[in-house]
C-alpha cells in the first residue's frame, strides 16, 4: 500500500537526516567552534569577563553535547540557528530565498526533461544513424563542460557582446527580476529565469537523454510493443502512446538521484547569475565566515535533498504499478 | 556479473574442446587490454590525459625552459595582451602574468587533486565495500547507512563549509581529502554490490572449506574479482572531480591566489570580460578538454573491462 510504503521510507530517511546533522556539527565543532567573527581573543582591551559574556551569549560555554542537543532541538522546530554576524534567523533567510531557488531548480529540471526526452527518443528511433551518433557525441561533450564556465560564456554571448554592439543585452543575465518591477511582472521573471535555468539544466541533458535513449530501446524490444505492432497499430501510436510512457518512468528516479548534484550546481549557477537564492546566500555568508549560517543552510539543503529523493521514490512507485511496496 | 576467473576458465575450456582453434586462450586481463588497445579513440583520449599529466608533473621545468616566466611574475607594462604576443604565447592577465605558465601550473592542481581524490576514494571505498559486502548483516547496514548520509549531502555546501573551516590549510591535499571524504560512498556501494554477487560462488565456498580465513578470502579471492569495477569507477571518476574542483576554486574556497588553478583563474578573469575574453575562454577550454579526454578514456576503459555495461 502506498501509505505504508511512504511511512516506511520516511522512517528510513530519519537516520540519514540525523547523520547529516552529526557530520555538520562535528565539522563545525572540531575547527571553528570557538570562533566568533569580529571578536579577536588576543585583543588586550578585551577583559576576561567580556569574553566569558560573549561566549555565554553564543552558548559556547556549554559542553558540546548540550550544544548539539540544543541545536537539534531547534532544528526539530524548524529553527536553523542564528547568524554569527548579525544574529538574524537563518530560517527567515531560508524562507525569503527558498522560492527563488525552487523556481530555478524546477525550471532547470523542466528544461532538461523537455529537451532530453525528444533527444533520447530520436536517438533511440534512429539508432546507429548519423543523428544518433551526433547526439551521442554532443552528450559526451556536454558532460565535460564546466557549468559555471558555460554560464560565463552565455553571459558573454547574451549580455556583454549585445550590450557592446547593439546597445543592450539580449536577455537579462543577473538577478531574478528587474528591481524596478519588484518581481511582480511574470514575463520579466521568466526572461530572467531563462538563461540560468537553461545552463543549470544543460548539465543534465547529456545524462537524461542517454538514459531516455537506452530506456526507450529496452522498452521497444518488449513483448507488449510487439503485440501492439502485430495488432496493426501505427508505428507512431506504438512509439508515443505505448513505449514512451513506460520508457520515461525510470527517469523520475534518476532525477531524484541527481537532486544533490542539482542543488550543488545550483549554488555555482546562482553565484554566476546573481540569482537571489539559497546557494548564493550561502556563498555570500561563507565569504564573510558566517559559520553558523552556512552550517544551518547545509543542513537545510541536505534535508531538502533527502525529501526530494523520497518524493522521487514515492512518485516512481505510484507511476510504475510493477513496483512492489516492500 | 563479471568474473575474470570464470571468463578465463570458460575460454580455456572452449579452446580445449575445439582443439584446432587458432586463437590462443587469453586471460581476462589480456583480453580486456586488447579490447582497450583496439579502441583508437579511447587510446587517443588516454594519451591526451597522459600528456596533460606529464605537463602537470613537469610544470616547473616548462616554466623555466619553455615559457621563461614564473606563474606569479608580473609584467605590468604588458598586461592584458592577447594570445600571440611575443614573449607571452597565450597573453597575460591583469597583472601581466603569463597565461600559459599559469595554465600549466593549473593543470597541476586539477590533475593532482583528481588523481589523489580518486586514489583515496578508491582505497577507502573498496575496503568498506569489501567488508560490508563480505560480512553482511549489521556491519553492512551500518556502513550503507553512512554511505546514504554521504551521498545525500549537497556537495558544494559541504565543500564550502570545509573550505572556510580549513581556510588556512587550503591546498592540494586538503581539497583531495575533502572530495574523497564524500567520493568513497559511490565506490563502496558499487564494490559492495559486486561482492554480494560473488561471495556465495562455488570458488568462495570451496576456499572457505579448505580453511581460508576472512582476510585471505577478502583480499585474495574477492579483491581480484572486484578489480574491474574499481578500474572502471576510477577512470570514470577523474572528470567529475576536475569539474567539482574547478567550481570550488571558482567560488574561492579551494586553491587561493596567487597560486593559479583553472578555477580561480576564471573567477579572477570574469571582471575583465568586456575587453579580455581570452582570459575567460582559455582556462575553461583547458577544463573542458581535460574532462572530455578523461571521460572518453573512462568510457573506453569501461567498454573494454566491463563489456556488459556497454
Amino acid at each position: 500500500m502506498p501509505w505504508r510504503y511512504l511511512l516506511r521510507r520516511l522512517i528510513a530517511a530519519i537516520p540519514v537526516v540525523f547523520g547529516v546533522t552529526v557530520v555538520t556539527f562535528v565539522l563545525m565543532h572540531s575547527t571553528g567552534g570557538d570562533y566568533i567573527p569580529g571578536v579577536n581573543y588576543d585583543n588586550p582591551h578585551l577583559s576576561e569577563q567580556t569574553i566569558t559574556n560573549i561566549r555565554h551569549e553564543y552558548g559556547l560555554d556549554k559542553p558540546w553535547y548540550t550544544q548539539y542537543l540544543l541545536w537539534l532541538w531547534n532544528l526539530a522546530h524548524l529553527d536553523f540557528g542564528r547568524s554569527m554576524i548579525d544574529g538574524s534567523s537563518v530560517s527567515d533567510h531560508i524562507l525569503a530565498r527558498l522560492p527563488n531557488t525552487l523556481e530555478l531548480t524546477v525550471a532547470a529540471i523542466l528544461i532538461g526533461v523537455l529537451i532530453s526526452i525528444p533527444l533520447g527518443v530520436t536517438s533511440a528511433l534512429k539508432r546507429g544513424t548519423r543523428i544518433d551518433n551526433l547526439f551521442t557525441t554532443l552528450s559526451v561533450a556536454g558532460f565535460a563542460v564546466p557549468e559555471f564556465w558555460l554560464g560565463l560564456l552565455v553571459i558573454l554571448l547574451f549580455g556583454v557582446i549585445p550590450a557592446q554592439h547593439f546597445g543592450g543585452p539580449l536577455l537579462p543575465t543577473s538577478g531574478a527580476y528587474d528591481p524596478i518591477s519588484s518581481g511582480t511582472d511574470i514575463l520579466d521573471r521568466l526572461t530572467h529565469l531563462l538563461l540560468p535555468a537553461t545552463v543549470l539544466g544543460f548539465a543534465y541533458l547529456s545524462i537524461w537523454s542517454r538514459f531516455t535513449r537506452s530506456s526507450m530501446l529496452e522498452v521497444l524490444s518488449l513483448d507488449y510493443v510487439r503485440t501492439a505492432r502485430s495488432k496493426g497499430m501505427s508505428e507512431r501510436r506504438v512509439t508515443y502512446l505505448h513505449a514512451l510512457r513506460n520508457a520515461v518512468v525510470p527517469l523520475v528516479t534518476l532525477i531524484g538521484l541527481e537532486l544533490p548534484g542539482l542543488f550543488s550546481g545550483g549554488v555555482v549557477i546562482e553565484v554566476v547569475f546573481g540569482w537571489p537564492g539559497i546557494g548564493r546566500f550561502a556563498y555570500e555568508r561563507a565569504v564573510a565566515y558566517d559559520y553558523t549560517t552556512v552550517m544551518g543552510l547545509t543542513t537545510f539543503a541536505a534535508i531538502l535533498v533527502v525529501a526530494g529523493n523520497l518524493l522521487a521514490d514515492v512518485l516512481y512507485a505510484t507511476l510504475d504499478p510493477r513496483v512492489r511496496y516492500t | 556479473m563479471i568474473n575474470p576467473g570464470g571468463l578465463a576458465e570458460a575460454g580455456r575450456i572452449e579452446t580445449g574442446f575445439e582443439g584446432n582453434s587458432e586463437k590462443a586462450a587469453q586471460s581476462y586481463w589480456s583480453e580486456s587490454w586488447d579490447r582497450l588497445r583496439r579502441n583508437r579513440f579511447g587510446m587517443a583520449s588516454g594519451s591526451i590525459v597522459l600528456v596533460l599529466a606529464l605537463v602537470a608533473l613537469l610544470a616547473p621545468l616548462i616554466a623555466t625552459q619553455v615559457t621563461h616566466h614564473t606563474f606569479s611574475a608580473q609584467d605590468l607594462d604588458n598586461n592584458f595582451v592577447g594570445p600571440g604576443f611575443p614573449g607571452h604565447l597565450l597573453g597575460t592577465d591583469e597583472l601581466g602574468r603569463d597565461t600559459l605558465t599559469r595554465l600549466v601550473f593549473g593543470a597541476r592542481v586539477s590533475l593532482g587533486v583528481a588523481f589523489l581524490t580518486v586514489a583515496m576514494s578508491l582505497g577507502v571505498g573498496t575496503v568498506v565495500g569489501l567488508v560490508a559486502g563480505y560480512y553482511g548483516g549489521l556491519v553492512d547496514d551500518l556502513f550503507m547507512r553512512v554511505v546514504d548520509v554521504i551521498l545525500s549531502f549537497p556537495r558544494v555546501f559541504l565543500f564550502i563549509l570545509v573550505g572556510i573551516l580549513f581556510y588556512r590549510q587550503s591546498g592540494l591535499l586538503t581539497l583531495s581529502l575533502t572530495f574523497a571524504s564524500v567520493g568513497w560512498g559511490g565506490t563502496a556501494r558499487l564494490v559492495r554490490g559486486e561482492v554480494l554477487s560473488i561471495r556465495n560462488r562455488d570458488f568462495m565456498i570451496a576456499s572457505r572449506a579448505m580453511g581460508a580465513g576472512d582476510a585471505r578470502l577478502i583480499f585474495l579471492h574477492l579483491l581480484p574479482n572486484v578489480l574491474p569495477v574499481m578500474i572502471v569507477t576510477a577512470s570514470l571518476g577523474v572528470g567529475g572531480v576536475i569539474l567539482a574542483e574547478a567550481a570550488i576554486d571558482y567560488l574561492g574556497f579551494g586553491i587561493h591566489p596567487p597560486e593559479p588553478s583553472w578555477g580561480n583563474m576564471l573567477s579572477g578573469a570574469q571582471q575583465y570580460f568586456v575587453h579580455s575574453v581570452w582570459l575567460v575562454v582559455l582556462p575553461g577550454l583547458c577544463i573542458f578538454i581535460t574532462v572530455l579526454a578523461a571521460n572518453l578514456f573512462g568510457n573506453a576503459v569501461r567498454d573494454a573491462f566491463d563489456p556488459r555495461l556497454k
